[in-house]
């Protein structure tokens, strides 16, 4: 497990992060989402040993990370533009990395890896696309065998066939290798589909962080129509009601608190119609970041 | 051209045959990726592994760096022996070849040594700015410093790995060389002689290599890119020296009587390590006889051990920084606030003064310093903004920080006024007589040839007819050094000077006298002023008790003062050891005119009975010759020296100088008169006179 513990991370008067507490299951595909300049990339470089943070813990499996070989041997970084050497091919990174995790990595699993993306492993990346790129550095982190893989805006750039691929890969070595990957992305409908625990981060801090399932329980969209417009005022008064939304009669509000609580106030108002519909990750993340001010709805109105 | 990504044309079937093969994959490795994370297949990350890693990634350095050595070691060890072999004439006595043959290896050994030094001081340079480059580029930084192995130990690996880089192929072709010379002149027995010089060679490099590699390594560790590590490498390199120049240069041109500093450019040069790098380095490669000017004088040792413990805290200061450095400076200007002020404060200090000074050189001595003083504040301000923008890569970083801007360009002033107006009181500085624990003078009447005590002229011993030109010596101008009590350095301190002040378009630099007890200057007469020979000069040297010395060149004019220097004992016999036998054997004595025609050209016979005849003349008439030779009329006597240059390589010819000879000075006069059969008068110009 990845215990990150009060982290503050500051870059010159910058606050990337302040005061970050949460833990990272592990076994489970860990999204770290957030609104740009959240922090996002901050935590996963302090995560994997790059940064120290100016202040806070950052434990890996009860280890602190920094400076600690043994700790970062659990742990493979993808960063959104992976660093490869000018003029260097594939195989000569892979022996690179496997100097580097000389415990785990695997050259034949790299090989194989490599023969299935069709990549050639002997073309010198710098003639590579920036998704072949992308596809390397997953295939690399894949065969380092490394418990823990981090990755920073993976996804963009891949193809749908070769992201598919790749969540399919993450999936098979979680459930066989116990690996943990950690996907730090802006693309919230590609970590609905793999994430199981997701840490929500904004302007340096955590929102909220936790099963994907259970952060969906706790929070409907529901559609309704009223009567008579007392109606809505009694369940705003008598639920949270985080957004809402006219359409003519048709009102679609965004409402925090169990689904029976939700069902027994609206039904309790005798609506002409009301629907309980499930959130998506993105609208969660729309939701909880609009309660905190980060809404651009207004921008069109200039 | 096909988009490499335009390979998927149906996506769908594509999936799936990914999917599959993917699926296949994971099916046959399925054993190995559930042991993976707990069952080590391999001993863990070594030292040599991390090596060999790191040499794959820049093995282009040992390429350059082997290219480089092969050249300046085999090659051009095979080109010189080629030059050298038809000096080898088969019709010399063997000893004779023997000697050459030593000679040309000691000369080749000399070159190979130079060559060694400049491959290990742009080497360093090079290979530890390529080594630690993931210091410039944020993506590499991250790769690194994600990866798990210690700093410190990455560290390590790249700074070894650098250093191989340099001595395997400086050992690899320096072996070879020693090979050639072997195969070529082994058996005239210059082997250990050729070994003793490789040895030397090497440790002199390694020496200059070190001190550079080091900084080198410091500036990478305290800069985000190539340019502020270059700019910071200039700065830490040569700023401390470049200071050092600028106070003796200006000391030199605004202060009076400034003569030099007590501490030479040798002795100071460890606040460098590049410069005293490769100045140790040279001096060690040149030999064990030579080496040993390091430990010249304990000022000397104390700055090569200076050296040696900078180029160590350079190293560990490196280390420390890197060890310590956050990954985000990757790309950044410098690092450390403090650190980057004190390097704004300098350059912009060392801008505006140099450039003042050479405004002022060009222009010349004005006696105004109006534009000095503006030229130096616009130049200390603009080395200020542009150093901020070189640490903070804006442009906009130009008047980021105005209160330190003003204080730098205020320091500058301060400096420049401590210079040309004497702030610190300079010259009428005059130490307490109980503090002088001992004072010696040396005096200079003004005259070149006159002054000349023929010290660079050395009878070559066993070589008869020869003499030798010790050029180092030849420039030595002045006279002989004598002990004087300190009550005749308080009076030397105390006597009134006189200096040339503000500029006088018709005249030149107008002379004035002060005296340095009272501080009062007077412009002396036009018609005294011109006749500025009337004056001897006087290179004082006092040790204090403090352990300072206080060096002082002063223009005296008081006669009685100076001949009480003249009188202290010792001073004759170091002044005027002129003979005829220290010069050698002169070919001819030519007796010349104003200018410098023969009148008369001596038989050999009579130039030994001339210099004997001179010599008595000018040594029992010492005391004419020495104070009251001022104002006295002399005749120009032309001698010429045959001599054998012994200096790198042999030569003859003939060196003229000239005696002067006085008007009081009877008994040589008669005789010129006599050989020449002319009264000195007649072609000596009584309105053009010579002043001593």
């Amino acid at each position: 497990m990845i215990e990150i513990k009060n982290v503050s991370k500051k870059y010159e008067d910058i606050n990337a992060l302040s005061g970050v507490s949460f833990d990272m299951p592990e076994g489970q595909v860990f999204g770290l989402v957030g609104t740009n300049g959240a922090g996002k990339s901050t935590l996963l470089r302090c995560i994997c040993g790059v940064c120290k943070p100016d202040e806070g813990d950052i434990l890996v499996d009860g280890e602190p990370v920094y400076e600690n070989p043994e700790a970062k041997k659990k742990m493979f970084f993808i960063s959104d533009d992976q660093y490869y050497y000018p003029g260097s091919n594939s195989e000569e990174m892979a022996k690179f990395y496997r100097t580097m995790y000389p415990e785990t990595f695997s050259m034949e699993r790299f090989s194989d890896l490599m023969e299935s993306l069709s990549l050639d492993k002997k073309r010198r990346i710098q003639t590579f696309s920036k998704g072949m790129k992308k596809q390397l550095a997953i295939m690399l982190g894949i065969a380092s065998g490394c418990k823990y893989i981090l990755c920073d805006e993976t996804f963009d750039g891949l193809d749908p066939v070769v992201r598919q691929a790749v969540k399919r890969l993450f999936i098979h070595d979680m459930e066989e290798a116990g690996i943990t990957p950690v996907i730090a992305s802006h693309n919230l409908r590609e970590l609905e589909d793999i994430c199981e625990y997701v840490g929500l981060l904004h302007k340096g801090g955590v929102i909220l962080s936790k099963d994907l399932e259970d952060m969906k329980l706790g929070i409907y969209k529901v559609q309704v129509v009223f009567k008579e417009s007392a109606s809505l005022e009694t369940v705003r008064n008598n639920l949270k009601v985080i957004s809402e939304e006219h359409r003519g009669s048709l009102v679609t509000l965004t409402i925090r608190g169990g689904r029976t609580e939700v069902e027994t106030v609206i039904s309790s108002q005798v609506p002409v119609f009301y629907e309980v519909l499930p959130l998506t990750l993105e609208e969660i993340f729309i939701s909880e970041t609009e309660v905190l001010g980060y809404d651009f709805t207004g921008i069109t109105k200039q | 051209m096909t988009s490499p990504e335009s390979q998927n044309s149906n996506p769908v079937t594509e999936a799936e045959k990914m999917n599959s093969e993917i699926k296949n994959t994971q099916n046959t490795e399925k054993k190995e990726v559930v042991k993976t994370p707990e069952t080590p297949k391999n001993t863990g990350i070594t030292f040599t592994s991390l090596l060999l890693e790191d040499f794959r990634h820049r093995r282009w350095m040992l390429v350059l760096s082997s290219i480089v050595q092969f050249f300046c070691g085999p090659f051009f060890t095979l080109f010189v022996l080629s030059r050298y072999e038809p000096r080898y004439n088969p019709e010399l006595s063997y000893l004779e070849l023997v000697r050459q043959i030593r000679d040309s290896a000691e000369t080749l050994c000399g070159y190979l040594a130079v060559l060694a030094l400049v491959v290990a001081a742009v080497g360093a340079v090079i290979v530890g700015f390529g080594g630690f480059r993931h210091l410039f580029n944020k993506r590499m930084t991250d790769m690194i410093n994600s990866v798990p192995v210690k700093r410190g130990k990455m560290f390590a690996v790249i700074y070894t790995n650098g250093l191989l880089m340099w001595i395997v192929p400086f050992l690899f072709f320096g072996a070879i060389s020693f090979i050639e010379i072997a195969v070529k002149l082994g058996k005239y027995g210059v082997m250990s002689m050729v070994f003793g010089h490789f040895l030397m060679t090497l440790a002199g490099a390694a020496f200059a290599f070190f001190c550079i590699y080091n900084l080198v390594v410091l500036c990478t560790a305290i800069s985000g890119t190539i340019f502020n590590a270059i700019v910071n490498f200039v700065c830490l390199g040569f700023e401390a020296s470049a200071f050092y120049l600028i106070v003796y240069y200006m000391s030199e041109a605004y202060f009076q009587n400034f003569w030099r500093s007590a501490v030479d450019y040798l002795d100071i040069s460890c606040i460098s390590a590049p410069i005293s790098g490769c100045a140790f380095g040279f001096l060690i490669a040149a030999g064990s006889e030579t080496a040993t000017e390091i430990f010249a004088t304990p000022l000397r040792t104390v700055c090569f051990i200076l050296t040696v413990v900078i180029c160590i805290a350079n190293i560990l200061i490196g280390y420390r920084v890197y060890v310590t450095r956050k990954s985000e400076e990757a790309e950044n200007g410098t690092s450390g606030k403090v650190y980057k002020f004190v390097l704004r404060f300098a350059s912009s200090i060392l801008a505006g003064l140099y450039t003042a000074f050479m405004v002022n050189q060009i222009v010349g001595y004005s006696g105004n310093y109006g534009w000095c003083i503006f030229i130096a504040a616009c130049f200390s301000a603009l080395a200020f903004g542009v150093m901020d923008i070189i640490q903070k890569k804006s442009f906009r970083a130009f008047f980021a920080h105005r209160g330190q801007m003003i204080l730098s360009i205020a320091a500058t002033l301060i400096i420049l006024a401590v210079f040309i107006f004497d702030v610190i009181n300079f010259d009428n500085h005059i130490v307490p007589e109980n503090n002088i624990a001992s004072a010696t003078v040396r005096m200079r009447i003004n005259n070149y040839y006159w002054s000349d005590n023929g010290d660079g002229f050395i009878p070559v011993e066993g070589m008869p007819g020869c003499i030798t030109w010790d050029e180092a010596s030849y420039n030595d101008i002045y006279s002989g050094e004598v002990e004087i009590s300190a009550e005749l350095a308080g009076k030397i301190m105390r006597a009134e000077k006189i200096y040339f002040g503000e500029f006088d378009p018709e005249y030149g630099s107008r002379a004035y006298s002060y005296d340095p007890v009272t501080g009062r200057e007077n412009p002396l007469p036009l018609d005294e002023w011109s006749m500025y020979y009337d004056y001897a000069q006087v290179y004082f040297n006092v040790d204090r008790n403090t352990g300072l010395d206080f060096l002082r060149s002063y223009r005296i004019a008081d006669k009685d003062l100076l001949e009480e220097i003249s009188k202290t004992e010792g001073y004759k016999e170091s002044n005027y050891r002129l003979n005829c036998g220290l010069l050698g054997y002169p070919e001819s004595v030519k007796i010349t005119d104003d200018y410098g025609n023969a009148i008369y050209t001596l038989t050999y016979d009579e130039v030994q009975k001339f210099m004997s005849v001179y010599f008595d003349e000018f040594n029992k008439n010492f005391d004419t010759y020495g104070i009251n030779y001022m104002n006295q009329r002399y005749y120009a006597v032309q001698i010429q020296c045959s001599y054998e240059m012994i200096y790198n390589s042999y030569s003859s010819g003939s060196h003229y100088f000239y005696i002067l000879v006085g008007e009081k000075d009877t008994a040589t006069v008669r005789m010129i008169e006599r050989l020449t059969g002319m009264p000195v008068d007649s072609f000596m110009d009584q309105d053009d006179l010579y002043y001593g």
